[in-house]
C-alpha cells in the first residue's frame, strides 16, 4: 500500500520548471531513494511534499489524504518528518530542547498550563523527557543530551535532526542528503540507524548522492533530471538505464570530440 | 556573606532582585529617588514584553511606547471620561492593548527585519498622533488630568512589585516551556519551526499579544504614578530606550533585563548634577555599555559570585549533606 503519492507534481519558479510532472510513490515500510544530479529538483520536490512550497500543478497525497494545500505544520502533524540539507537546528539550544521541539505536535498543554505549571503540564513534560531520552538512546546521542547543538560536530548535528524528526513519531521520514559531509565511519553508523528506523515501522525517502548507501538501503529508486523523472526501479535496474548514465556522465561526447 | 551567596545560587537571580526591591523602601528612600525606583519598576514590564517579543521570538519592535500609550490612555479615558472604577480599568486596559497587539502582529507574517521595525514605529506614531488630535477624548496636547488611582505611594509600589514579579516568573516559565521553545524556533529558523509542526503565525501572534498585554499593564501603572497623561511621554525616544534596556540585559535574559531597566532609568537622574553635560555623559556611558555588550547580563554577576565564593568541591558537598 502506498503511503505517499505525488501525481503529476509541477513546481515552477517564474520561467524555471524545477519539478516537472513527477509521479512518485513511497510504500509503507519502504526505503525509497531519490537521486539525480545537482539542481535536478530533489530538494524542491521535498519542499513541495512538506508544504514549504505549494505545487504549481498536481497533487500530493499522504496516508490517503490530499496534503498539497496544507501548511507545513499540519503536514508534520499528519506524520511527515524531515531533515534538511543544510542543518536547521536551534544552535543556541541544547540537544534535549532541539529534540523536544519535535514533540511540539503532540503537546496538549496550553498557555495556562505553562503559566500555572499545572500537574497536567508537569506530567506531560515528564513523559516527553522520558521519550526524548529513549530517542537519544536510539540515535546514540545520549551523551550529548545537555550539550548546546552548536558545540556538536557536524556529523552529530545531522543525527540530532533525525532524532528531532523521530520525536514527532512520523510515518514517513524525508532525509535530504543525510550523508553529505560525513566521514566513512559516520556513514556506517548512519546506515545502521536508518535500517533501525525502518524496522521501527517508519518509511523513508532518502535523497542522497552517496550511491553505495542508496544501493545498500533502497527498495526502490527514483531518478530526477532537470525536474523530470527519467527513471525508476530497483538500484540494479536504474544502474543499467542509459538515461540515468547520460544524466550523470553526459552523452557519448561525439559532438565535442 | 557566603551564606547569602549560597542562597543567591539557590533562589535564582530574578527572585533575588525582587527580594532586594521588596526591602529597598524599608531603608527610607527619599521621595524623588523613590519615584525613579517606581519608574524603573514600571519599565520592567515593558522590558519583559520585549524579552518575549524580541529576545525569544526575534520580532523587533520599536513601537512599544505606542502600546504603553494605548494601555495608559485606555485606563485614563475609561476612568476619567466614563467613570469606570480603577480596578475595572486595570483589567480593561491590558485587554484592549492585547487586542491592538494582535492587530500589530499580523504584518509580521510577511514583514521581517527592518520592514517590521518600520511598521512598529509607524504604529507608535499613529497612536501618538491620534491621541494628540482627539482632544475631546484624550485632552490632546493638554493631556488627561485627575486620573483616579488604584493605590498611592508605597501601596502602589508594592502592588506594582507583585504584578512585575508575577510577570517575571510567568516570562521565565514561558521561556522554559514548549511555548518558549516554539518562540525560539521561530527566531532561529522559521522553516525549521513550521516543518517541526509549529504554527508559526499563531505563535507570532501569541508573542505580540503577550507583549502588548505587559506593555498595557505598564501603561496603567504609568497613569497611576503620575495621575496625568500627555502624548509626549510616549515618543519614539521611549521606544528606543526600552530596546536599549533589553539589549543591555542580554536580549532573552529576564534578570538582566530587569537590572538594566533600573540602571537605564536611573542613569540620567544620577547624572543630573552635571547639568549641561549630562546628556553627553549619559550617551557616552550608554555607548560604552553597548560596546561591552550585555554588561548587565546575569551570567556576569554569577561569574563574579562564583569567583568570590567558589562552590566547594563535590566531595565536601556530599559530606555536608549527610
Amino acid at each position: 500500500m502506498s503511503l505517499l503519492t505525488t501525481t503529476q507534481v509541477t513546481k515552477r519558479f517564474g520561467g524555471i520548471v524545477a519539478v516537472n510532472e513527477v509521479d512518485l510513490s513511497v510504500g509503507s515500510g519502504q526505503i525509497c531513494g531519490l537521486i539525480g544530479p545537482n539542481g535536478s529538483g530533489k530538494t524542491t520536490l521535498v519542499n513541495v511534499i512538506t508544504g514549504i512550497y505549494k505545487p504549481t500543478a498536481g497533487t500530493v497525497s499522504f496516508d490517503g489524504r490530499p496534503i498539497h494545500n496544507r501548511p507545513p505544520h499540519e503536514i508534520c502533524a499528519l506524520g511527515v518528518g524531515r531533515t534538511f540539507q543544510n542543518i536547521r537546528l536551534l544552535l543556541t539550544q541544547s540537544v534535549f530542547d532541539n529534540v523536544r521541539l519535535g514533540a511540539h505536535v503532540h503537546t496538549r498543554s496550553n498557555l495556562w498550563d505553562v503559566l500555572l505549571q499545572t500537574r497536567k503540564l508537569r506530567r506531560e513534560e515528564k513523559e516527553f523527557a522520558d521519550r526524548i531520552d529513549d530517542v537519544l538512546e536510539f540515535t546514540g546521542l545520549i551523551q550529548y543530551r545537555d550539550e548546546l547543538a552548536k558545540n556538536l560536530p557536524y556529523g552529530r548535528q545531522k543525527v540530532v535532526e533525525i532524532a528531532r524528526a523521530l520525536m514527532a513519531r512520523p510515518k514517513l521520514l524525508l532525509l535530504d542528503e543525510p550523508a553529505a559531509g560525513l566521514n566513512s565511519s559516520e556513514k556506517g553508523n548512519l546506515m545502521t540507524l536508518l535500517r533501525k528506523i525502518r524496522e521501527s515501522g517508519v518509511s523513508l525517502l532518502l535523497i542522497e548522492h552517496e550511491m553505495a548507501m542508496v544501493e545498500a538501503l533502497s527498495d526502490h529508486v527514483f531518478v530526477l533530471n532537470y525536474g523530470r523523472m527519467i527513471s525508476q526501479g530497483t538500484f540494479a535496474d536504474i544502474k543499467k538505464d542509459l538515461a540515468v548514465v547520460e544524466a550523470y556522465l553526459g552523452t557519448g561526447g561525439s559532438s565535442h570530440a | 556573606m557566603a551564606k547569602l551567596a549560597a542562597l543567591l545560587k539557590h533562589i535564582g537571580a530574578t527572585q533575588a532582585i525582587f527580594l532586594v526591591l521588596l526591602l529597598i523602601p524599608l531603608l527610607g528612600v527619599p521621595s524623588y529617588q523613590f519615584y525613579i525606583l517606581e519608574r524603573g519598576l514600571q519599565n520592567v514590564l515593558v522590558v519583559l514584553s520585549l524579552v518575549i517579543l524580541l529576545g525569544y521570538t526575534g520580532q523587533l519592535s520599536l513601537g512599544q511606547a505606542g502600546l504603553v500609550a494605548v494601555g495608559a490612555y485606555t485606563y485614563g479615558i475609561l476612568c476619567v471620561n466614563f467613570g469606570l472604577s480603577p480596578w475595572l480599568g486595570l483589567i480593561a486596559a491590558p485587554l484592549a492593548t492585547g487586542l491592538v497587539g494582535l492587530i500589530l502582529g499580523f504584518p509580521s507574517f510577511k514583514l521581517t527585519g527592518p520592514f517590521l521595525v518600520v511598521n512598529t514605529i509607524a504604529f507608535s506614531e499613529i497612536v501618538r498622533i491620534l491621541i494628540l488630535n482627539n482632544e475631546k477624548l484624550t485632552g490632546g496636547p493638554f493631556g488627561l488630568n485627575r486620573i483616579p488611582t488604584i493605590f498611592d505611594g508605597l501601596k502602589l509600589y508594592y502592588f506594582m512589585l507583585v504584578v512585575a514579579f508575577l510577570a517575571a516568573i510567568g516570562t521565565l516559565r514561558l521561556s522554559r516551556s514548549y511555548i518558549g521553545l516554539a518562540f525560539k524556533a521561530i527566531r532561529e529558523d522559521e522553516i525549521a519551526a513550521e516543518s517541526m509542526g509549529v504554527h508559526v503565525r499563531n505563535f507570532k501572534l501569541l508573542a505580540f499579544i503577550i507583549s502588548a498585554v505587559l506593555a498595557g499593564i505598564s501603561g496603567v501603572f504609568f497613569a497611576n504614578m503620575s495621575g496625568y497623561l500627555n502624548p509626549d511621554s510616549f515618543t519614539f525616544n521611549e521606544s528606543s530606550t526600552y530596546l536599549l534596556m533589553v539589549v543591555l540585559g542580554g536580549m532573552s535574559n529576564v534578570g538582566g533585563g530587569i537590572l538594566s531597566s533600573f540602571a537605564v532609568t536611573s542613569l540620567p537622574e544620577a547624572l543630573r548634577f552635571m547639568v549641561r553635560s549630562r546628556m553627553v555623559v549619559y550617551s557616552i556611558i550608554l555607548l560604552l555599555m553597548v560596546r561591552y555588550t550585555k554588561v548587565l547580563e546575569i551570567e556576569n554577576f554569577k561569574r563574579i559570585i562564583r569567583r568570590l565564593w567558589p562552590t566547594p568541591p563535590a566531595a565536601d558537598r556530599d559530606k555536608g549533606n549527610v
